[in-house]
Order: C-alpha cells, then sequence, then structure tokens
C-alpha cells in the first residue's frame, strides 16, 4: 500500500485528525513569515525577493518577523523550504491559522440552553461550543420548519429567515390560511421555539445561540393553534422540497398511517431531501403504537426521542428500538418565543357578568389566597359542594389595537360538569369590536361549547384569536348554562393565558417534547450540510447515528443507542456517496 | 332467527367491504374519530381526472367543496360524512379516483400532553416566614410525621403557636425554603393551590417573590420559606416550578 494513501485512511479512521485534514488549510495561503538573521541588510531582503518572487510585506517589530507575500502559483511548502534555504534567513515558516477552542456565545441566556452546553452534567450536551470551533454558519442550507407558523421579527430571528422573493416576502408559506404570510397569527409559540434551537442568532448579545449561529429557516405554517391536518402538513412537505430545502424539520406526529403524507415524504426523498421528525410524547413505544411520519420507514427520516438534562429518555418521550433513531435534548429547553402572553385572572377583577353570578376569586377551592379563578363566587361547587347561581357568563375587554400585535391565540383549562338533557352547557367566546360575546341578538364568534363532565381533572383548551388582531376593542368570554334545579353543575376557569406574537419580540420560553429535540438535530443537520457540502442526506444520518455519544437511557430504546452529539458528527468523517473517486 | 342471520351477513360483508378500503384505512385500521377531521376527505386522482370527476364521486354526500392540492392529490368537504370506510367502499372502482383517504389530524410535539388532576383543598399554606434558617440554596424538604413538623415549626414560630394538626396517613407537608437572601423584601407565595400530576411528577407553583428595585429594603440576611400542606399519594416527585416554569426544587416523599 502506497505510504500516502495508508495516511489518508488514518487521517480517516482518526476523527479528530480526519477533521482537522478535511477543513483544508490551517494556513494562510498565499504568504509566509520569514525572521531573517540580525544584520541582514535591505539589499539582501530585495535580493532573495527579486530570485524566489513575490514581495515584502510589512515588518512585525515585536515578533522580529517580515511578512512575504508569495507570487502566484507558489505554493506555502514550496516557499518555506526556499527562504529557509536562503542566507540572512534565520527562519521561513507559514503563517498558521488559530481558532478558538470552545466557542461560546455572547447571547444572554446560553447560560440556560443545557442542551448547547450542559454545566450542571457536563458531557450531557450536544457538545456545541466544540462543534462551534469548527462551524457556526449554516446560511448556506435551507431549513424548512413545517409547524405552526414562525414570528419571523423575532429580534434573533429577523436576520436568519430564507429569502422568498417577491413571491415569498414573508420567508414561507401559510398552509392553515392559504396566503404567504406565515406569521404566528394565532400567537401559537411552538414554531418560534423550534426555528430558535436550530438557528437564532448566535453571539448576538440576544436571547439565546441557536445550533447555527446563522441559519436561513423557511417557515411553513402547517399547525394551527390545535394542530394541522394531512393536507396542510403535505403541501407544507412538497414546497418545501420544490423550493430548494435540504432539512425539513417535523416536530409533529399523528396516530394514522396516511398515504398522502407518505407520498410527500417519499417525494422529498426522491429529491435528497432529510427529514428529521418527532417520535412524540405519549411515553409509549412506536414500535407498537407508530406516530408518523416518524414510522413510516423512509431512509430519509431522522426520528429523535427527547432526552432529559441527565440524559436520562424523558418521561414523555416515545421510543422504539426499529423506528426512533437517535435522542437529542428534549426537557426544559430555553429557545425563542413569539411574544409575552397575558396570564391570569387579575385584569379580569372588573370584568361584566349580567348577574353577577360569575367572579373573580380568590381561589377558595384549595383555600390559596393567591389563585384567582373564574366560578361561582360562592366557591363552594369547585370544593366539592352546591351551587346555585352558575347559569351566568363573565366577559373581559382586552384591546389589541396596537400594530405591532401580529398574532393572537388563547389558551386555558377549565373545569366543569354540565346538566344534562340538553340544558346545560359550558361556552366560551369573543366579540371583535367589543361587547357581550354572549348577546343573543348579536352573539360574538364561539370558541368552544361544551357539554358533559371534566371531573376532577382540568381540560385544556387552544383557540385561535386571530379575529381580534387591530380591534381596538375585543371581549373573551365564559358562559355556565344551568338551571337552578341543577346545583351540581357548574365550572371554572382554573388557568388562562392570552398569548401574542408581538413584532421585534424578544421574548424567550421554556419548552419541552420531542418537538425541541428533533429541533436540535435539524440544527447538528444543517451544520454537517454547511460543513461539507457535498454530503447527501445517507451521509448526513449515517454521521449523527454513529456520531453520536452512547447513551444507556437510549440502548434498547432506539436504533443507534446514541444521543445526537454536534461535535461528534462534524467528527465522523466517511467518504461522502455520490461522488466518485479514484486513486492514482 | 332467519331475519337475525341475515343481518349478521350483512354486517360481515359489510366489515369485509371496509377490509378491502384498508388502502384508504392504512395499515392501523379504522382512524378514531378525534385522529381526522370530520368531512374532510384528501383524493389521489389519476393525472386526467379533474375536479368535475371528482364531485361527482362524491355527490352522494353533497359536496361542499373540491380543492386542487398539486401532485393529483384533491381535498374534497362534504356535508354528510358516512365515516372513512363508506366513503372509500363508495367511491371504488369509479374512474380517475385511485385512492381516497381521511384528512388526517396532526399536532404539534411540543407540549406533552399535561393531565391536569384538581383535589378539593389540595394544598394549604401552613406558614410563611421570611427567618426559617437552613441552607444557602433554594432547596425543598418533605415532613412526613408529627415529629418532623414539631422541629421546623419551633424553627419558625418558636413554642408560641402549636404546630397544626396533620393527618399523615392521607396528607405530607413541604418546606420551600429560597435560600440565603441578602436582604429583606424576598419571599415565597402559592401561585396555585392545585396540584397537578403528570406521569408520576407533581407541579407545586409557587412565585419567587424579590424586592422591586429602587426599594428601600432592611439590610438583613434573609431566609424566606413557605411550608404547604399537601396530598399524598399519585406521584413520585413534586417540582417546586416558578412562573417562569423554572424547577427551583424538587422533592420525593418519603
Amino acid at each position: 500500500m502506497k505510504p500516502a494513501l495508508l495516511v489518508f485512511l488514518v487521517l480517516c479512521l482518526v476523527p479528530g485528525l480526519a477533521l482537522a485534514g478535511s477543513h483544508g488549510r490551517d494556513y494562510v495561503p498565499g504568504r509566509i513569515l520569514v525572521r531573517f538573521r540580525s544584520g541582514t541588510g535591505a539589499a539582501m531582503q530585495q535580493q532573495a525577493v527579486q530570485t524566489l518572487g513575490g514581495h515584502l510585506g510589512p515588518h512585525i517589530a515585536a515578533l522580529h518577523v517580515t511578512r512575504v507575500n508569495l507570487p502566484a502559483g507558489t505554493s506555502v511548502a514550496q516557499a518555506v523550504k526556499a527562504w529557509s534555504a536562503r542566507p540572512g534567513v534565520a527562519h521561513a515558516q507559514p503563517d498558521f491559522i488559530y481558532r478558538p477552542l470552545d466557542t461560546t456565545p455572547n447571547d444572554p441566556d446560553f447560560g440556560q440552553q443545557w442542551g448547547l452546553h450542559n454545566p450542571r452534567y457536563p458531557g450531557d450536551d450536544i457538545h456545541a461550543p466544540q462543534a462551534w470551533d469548527h462551524v457556526t454558519d449554516c446560511s448556506d442550507v435551507l431549513v424548512a420548519v413545517v409547524d405552526s407558523g414562525i414570528n419571523y421579527t423575532q429580534a434573533d430571528l429577523q436576520g436568519e429567515m430564507w429569502n422568498g422573493g417577491s413571491s415569498y416576502p414573508h420567508h414561507g408559506y401559510d398552509f392553515v390560511a392559504g396566503d404567504n404570510d406565515p406569521q404566528a397569527s394565532d400567537g401559537a409559540g411552538h414554531g418560534t421555539h423550534v426555528a430558535g434551537i436550530i438557528g437564532a442568532a448566535g453571539n448576538n448579545g440576544t436571547d439565546t445561540a441557536g445550533v447555527c449561529w446563522h441559519a436561513r429557516i423557511m417557515a411553513l405554517r402547517a399547525l394551527g393553534i390545535s394542530g394541522g391536518t394531512t393536507s396542510t402538513v403535505a403541501q407544507a412537505v412538497n414546497f418545501a422540497v420544490s423550493h430548494g430545502a435540504r432539512v425539513i424539520n417535523m416536530s409533529l406526529g399523528g396516530s394514522q398511517y396516511d398515504q398522502v403524507l407518505k407520498d410527500a415524504i417519499d417525494n422529498a426523498r426522491s429529491n435528497g431531501v432529510l427529514v428529521v421528525a418527532a417520535a412524540g410524547n405519549d411515553g409509549a413505544d412506536d414500535d407498537s403504537s407508530p406516530t408518523y411520519p416518524c414510522a413510516f420507514g423512509d431512509d430519509n427520516i431522522v426520528c429523535v426521542a427527547a432526552l432529559d438534562q441527565s440524559y436520562g429518555l424523558a418521561s414523555y418521550s416515545n421510543y422504539g428500538a426499529k423506528t426512533v433513531d437517535v435522542g437529542a435534548p428534549g426537557s426544559t429547553i430555553v429557545s425563542l418565543w413569539p411574544g409575552s402572553p397575558l396570564t391570569g385572572f387579575q385584569s379580569w377583577l372588573s370584568s361584566s357578568t349580567s348577574q353577577g353570578n360569575w367572579g373573580v376569586i380568590a381561589n377558595s377551592c384549595t383555600s390559596s389566597s393567591q389563585t384567582y379563578i373564574l366560578a361561582d363566587p360562592s366557591g363552594t361547587w369547585c370544593a366539592g359542594g352546591t351551587s346555585t347561581s352558575s347559569n351566568d357568563y363573565i366577559y373581559h375587554d382586552y384591546g389589541f389595537a396596537s400594530p405591532s400585535v401580529l398574532g393572537i391565540g388563547l389558551q386555558y383549562e377549565a373545569l366543569y360538569t354540565t346538566e344534562g338533557g340538553g340544558t346545560g352547557y359550558f361556552n366560551a367566546a369573543y366579540k371583535a369590536g367589543g361587547g357581550n360575546p354572549f348577546d343573543p341578538i348579536n352573539p360574538g364568534t364561539q370558541l368552544d361549547h361544551e357539554t358533559g363532565s371534566t371531573g376532577n381533572t382540568a381540560r385544556a383548551f387552544s383557540d385561535d384569536l386571530s379575529g381580534c388582531l387591530n380591534q381596538s376593542s375585543c371581549t373573551l368570554g365564559f358562559q355556565m348554562h344551568t338551571s337552578s334545579a341543577a346545583p351540581s353543575h357548574s365550572g371554572a376557569v382554573v388557568a388562562l393565558e392570552v398569548l401574542r406574537s408581538i413584532q421585534d419580540s424578544n421574548a424567550t420560553q421554556t419548552e419541552s417534547g420531542t418537538s425541541m429535540a428533533t429541533a436540535f438535530v435539524s440544527g447538528i443537520a444543517a451544520m454537517l450540510y454547511a460543513y461539507n457540502p457535498h454530503f447527501g442526506y445517507r451521509d448526513v444520518i449515517t454521521a449523527i447515528d454513529r456520531g453520536g455519544v452512547a447513551d444507556p437511557a437510549l440502548a434498547g430504546n432506539t436504533v443507534s443507542g446514541r444521543a445526537a452529539d454536534a461535535m461528534g458528527a462534524l467528527a465522523y468523517i466517511q467518504a461522502p456517496t455520490g461522488i466518485k473517486a479514484s486513486v492514482h | 332467527m332467519r331475519s337475525r342471520q341475515s343481518s349478521i351477513l350483512v354486517l360481515v360483508a359489510l366489515a369485509l367491504l371496509a377490509g378491502c378500503a384498508a388502502r384508504a384505512a392504512g395499515p392501523s385500521g379504522a382512524p378514531a374519530a378525534r385522529d381526522r377531521v370530520p368531512g374532510r376527505y384528501l383524493v389521489t386522482a389519476a393525472p386526467e381526472a379533474g375536479p368535475a370527476a371528482i364531485r361527482k364521486a362524491f355527490r352522494p354526500w353533497g359536496v361542499e367543496r373540491v380543492e386542487d392540492l398539486g401532485t393529483h392529490t384533491w381535498l374534497v368537504r362534504i356535508r354528510h360524512d358516512p365515516g372513512p370506510a363508506a366513503v372509500a367502499h363508495g367511491v371504488r372502482g369509479i374512474a380517475g379516483i385511485r385512492a381516497v383517504q381521511p384528512d388526517y389530524i396532526y399536532r404539534a410535539t411540543g407540549s406533552p400532553a399535561r393531565t391536569i388532576r384538581t383535589v378539593p383543598q389540595s394544598v394549604r399554606v401552613l406558614a410563611t416566614a421570611s427567618q426559617c434558617g437552613g441552607g444557602n440554596a433554594p432547596s425543598a424538604s418533605w415532613i412526613g410525621s408529627s415529629q418532623g413538623l414539631r422541629t421546623v415549626w419551633r424553627r419558625i414560630h418558636g413554642t408560641r403557636r402549636p404546630p397544626p394538626v396533620i393527618d399523615f396517613r392521607n396528607d405530607g407537608v413541604v418546606l420551600v425554603s429560597m435560600g440565603r437572601r441578602p436582604t429583606g423584601g424576598y419571599r415565597l407565595a402559592l401561585a396555585g393551590g392545585f396540584l397537578p400530576v403528570n406521569k408520576g411528577s407533581a407541579t407545586l407553583r409557587v412565585n419567587w417573590i424579590t424586592p422591586s428595585p429602587g426599594h428601600v429594603r432592611a439590610r438583613v440576611i434573609s431566609r424566606p420559606c413557605l411550608l404547604l400542606r399537601v396530598p399524598r399519594g399519585g406521584y413520585r416527585e413534586i417540582r417546586v416550578v416558578d412562573r417562569h416554569g423554572r424547577v427551583r426544587a424538587t422533592v420525593r416523599p418519603h
């Protein structure tokens, strides 16, 4: 075997060495540094230049060296050899490049981003600072985020979005509303959070750092605040493929085999596009209870489970020895949010009711003096007692006239037991323009209409309030309808958040889920493509799988048994697929 | 009897027909109602098939709208939805229709499903104080006996007042400590009287209140705490979470 080939193979087999070698030059091309012996005059220096070519650059007095700019076509190695042999030259060497080690960004929330760097459990992270020594800029790689829309004005995302030209001036498409503005118009923060994990601007002194400090993110809104459908999700995947995405992040899941979405994923595969998908949050075995798209089985899908801060499998994370590929950080992940929500009931203290039967009260259900709920003001019903005055409604006026409000949504949790026989119900509604949303003559827009009983388990609701956008007055209300002969029937709203997407928001939020883990892997995939532009999706998946860190929590629960690792994936070198090479 | 047998035969035949439509229902069988959008179906059509052919195929169920999604896929909205199996059976064999399936629902996987169980009178504040002793860092500790409660109570209140009576068979006591603070003005407050439990982990919401900037504060080291009665059972650990969702401390009952 030829020595050169042997050296090449050794480089390929030793990840660390291979990384340095594959990155190309470790010195500045076209110039060297020369230290002349003392007493070597300018004439002798000029004579050397005339003989060897090039010209003298600045003399760096503090180092006693002179920079020599080489003539075109002269390699640094040749020049070092030639200059070292010249009389009057004490030493010649390349102008080596030094890079910072364990690069850390100055973003204020970086210290909380344990998935990137985990000071509490060292090593239980994706080793981002080490990877950032090599790659921070993934902006050559288009990553599509098929999700709930993105607040693309978020301070840390403004410069990291896809330029869709005049056809797509808002960096993507909204398949829920059917227009070209994928803003999170219902205030849902999921897509913005996911996008931030992938590519929040890094080292800019603002909010968080993404896995990639510079990214090119395409926003594809396929989920409303309470979910999306095959038609929106499959269209988004096809859009991403036809507009050049190399990575599609799908932090979403469904429980049904879906041929139309499968066809879209197959189309992505045919076009060499990588799909990174969430394993799901049911704490279930995906091998026996599949989550799609993870379980379609296409070889361009990476299916991701979630890890907690000590790299255990998160309690909610799905797993699967045959269907889930890797794990990644998923629990208590800090990332970007479209805007700060309006929370709690304090602002409802002066709200309107028709008969004074509903009210905002100290939470007598639990003897706590801090929690406010909406209920029968006596508070006895939710403590297991009865109510005689629940046939009423309450509403509160929120104004959203400010043009800086780009999206509005509602999340609340309610307890109710309604009267049977078609008499009783629990309602939520809003009215753009203000007034009573339950006015029988001129009602508002109904959000939820519920019958039955939640028992003692509060039920969560999510609703789109984008109809309130640009409205100086918009009322939100809750209603219980019962007869006085039904004292055991009533309701309470025990938690409430009005979600908002705000222009130039710099909000952040902590979220958990396999969605977050998926985004980490998409970021790593973008890094790999940026570092190795010739890689195909198989190369990226192999690097992620085999370059991951073995994690006992994932052994037997995933195909690879490994946690995705940015540095490990970068260092895992193999010859790219689809490129022919020969050794002469 | 014969009539009953005929009915059974019809049911079996319908079931078999539904089985023939497996391409529509998918490998996992008939979808649950919560997994699809009622009245919406996706049709994979032959390239030459247009909206007229699709309208005709779905006419029995009252077509509201037909939408071209590209790649020979059409979204059809119908008024009267007989269910996926019946639709698949109804359009089977019609020229130009290659496959039909429900418009399935997908959900974001960023917020694990919560199970918030509310137990009346679940969490009760027993005491709040600014000088509770203890360590420098935030912590939570479990008190599972009258003796343990007496010890902590004396540390907070001295011997002026007797400790509350707790039924330690059904309840426990959690001491949440803020740790050492440089001045007065710090305190802890219960933010939610419910104790939601999700997969064995209970969440106790406590507001971590710090002094307002600019306010004059007592220049005294404080160690604020909150003593809470909580119900036992249904969880392995209690996570003390502030209003930003940050886990400040974790305690396991014993």
